[in-house]
């Protein structure tokens, strides 16, 4: 009896029309009975999927495939951006270990002097043999003394240019900043005292006009 | 059965139905079908060679019968707005259904 029960249940249960106090019912067989008609409920269940290849398939559009596309790809891109909106904030940290590593400066300087050596290498070679013997020959070690000149220039640059800049925009500011500040304060205080005369000026009139009236 | 839970609660929401939220708990209830450990998948061939079979069980039955199936199953109505729409009792809704569904069965297991 509790099994034909249960497999008119099942029955609407499968296709989806069952109301809350049914369902409960059913769900409280299903746990309860051990007898509960499982393979009944797999035959209608099948069968219940298998109603819509019964009917005949309707191909979308291309306009709603274009459309779906469309909606696919703004999906992909806003979780591109969201992956890139995350990523500045881990960046950071190795930008900062990029800029310590670049801080240690002695290598291109080291590069440079090669340069400055070898470009002097074929000055020598285009003099003729007579005025070499006039010159007089330096060691290495002479050499290598002058070096340490190039190597100020080249490592005092940078620093000048900001100091450079620095005291420009000092200057800048001295000259050219200052005496216009200066001059604004003063036309505010001159402004101030003919707004001061104009209205004095104005409630004199006023009371002027009161009395004799 | 999972597509077709679905498919109802869009057309029901885009009908502004009086639905609770759609969240975890909800798919799992009314969404996620519940099947039988017993159930046995389908292939597609055998989908395919079974169609003819079922147009035929489906035609078998009385129009009212289908159409009543048909609001169930495609229009994802409940059983009391079933016999709001038909003016008839819910009992016999529900009958109409149960029956239906086993001719369906039954139909089936007969070509078998």
């Amino acid at each position: 009896m509790e099994k034909k029960k249960g497999i008119e249940l099942i029955k609407l249960e499968v296709l989806g029309c069952l109301n809350e106090k049914d369902s409960e019912n059913l769900r409280m067989m299903k746990e309860s009975e051990e007898n509960f008609p499982w393979k009944e409920l797999a035959d209608y269940q099948n069968l219940v999927s298998l109603l819509p290849s019964s009917l005949d398939v309707n191909y979308p559009d291309s306009e709603l495939k274009d459309k779906t596309a469309m909606k696919l790809y703004n999906i992909r891109d806003e979780i591109k951006a969201k992956l890139d909106a995350k990523k500045p904030k881990e960046v950071p940290i190795a930008s900062v270990v990029e800029e310590t590593l670049e801080e240690k400066p002695p290598e291109p300087i080291v590069e440079e002097e090669i340069n400055f050596v070898e470009e002097e290498k074929p000055l020598v070679d285009k003099v003729d043999d007579k005025s070499v013997k006039d010159i007089p020959v330096k060691t290495e070690s002479e050499v290598v003394i002058q070096e340490p000149e190039n190597k100020e220039t080249i490592i005092s640059k940078p620093g000048l240019d900001k100091e450079a800049v620095e005291k420009i925009m000092r200057e800048f500011i001295k000259s050219g900043i200052r005496p216009e500040l200066e001059k604004i304060k003063t036309d505010v205080k001159n402004n101030r005292l003919l707004s001061i005369i104009f209205f004095a000026s104005a409630l004199i009139l006023i009371l002027l006009l009161f009395f004799i009236k | 059965m999972l597509a077709r839970n679905k498919a109802i609660d869009v057309l029901n929401r885009r009908q502004e139905k009086n639905l609770p939220d759609y969240n975890d708990e909800y798919e799992k209830v009314k969404i996620i079908p519940k099947l039988s450990p017993e159930m046995q998948a389908i292939d597609l061939g055998e989908v395919a060679a079974k169609k003819e079979k079922i147009e035929a069980a489906i035609n078998s039955l009385t129009d009212a019968q289908r159409y009543v199936l048909e609001l169930s199953y495609y229009g994802g109505m409940q059983e009391d707005e079933i016999a709001a729409k038909l003016k008839i009792p819910v009992v016999t809704v529900k009958s109409k259904l149960q029956v239906a569904i086993g001719n369906l069965m039954q139909k089936l297991s007969e070509v078998k």
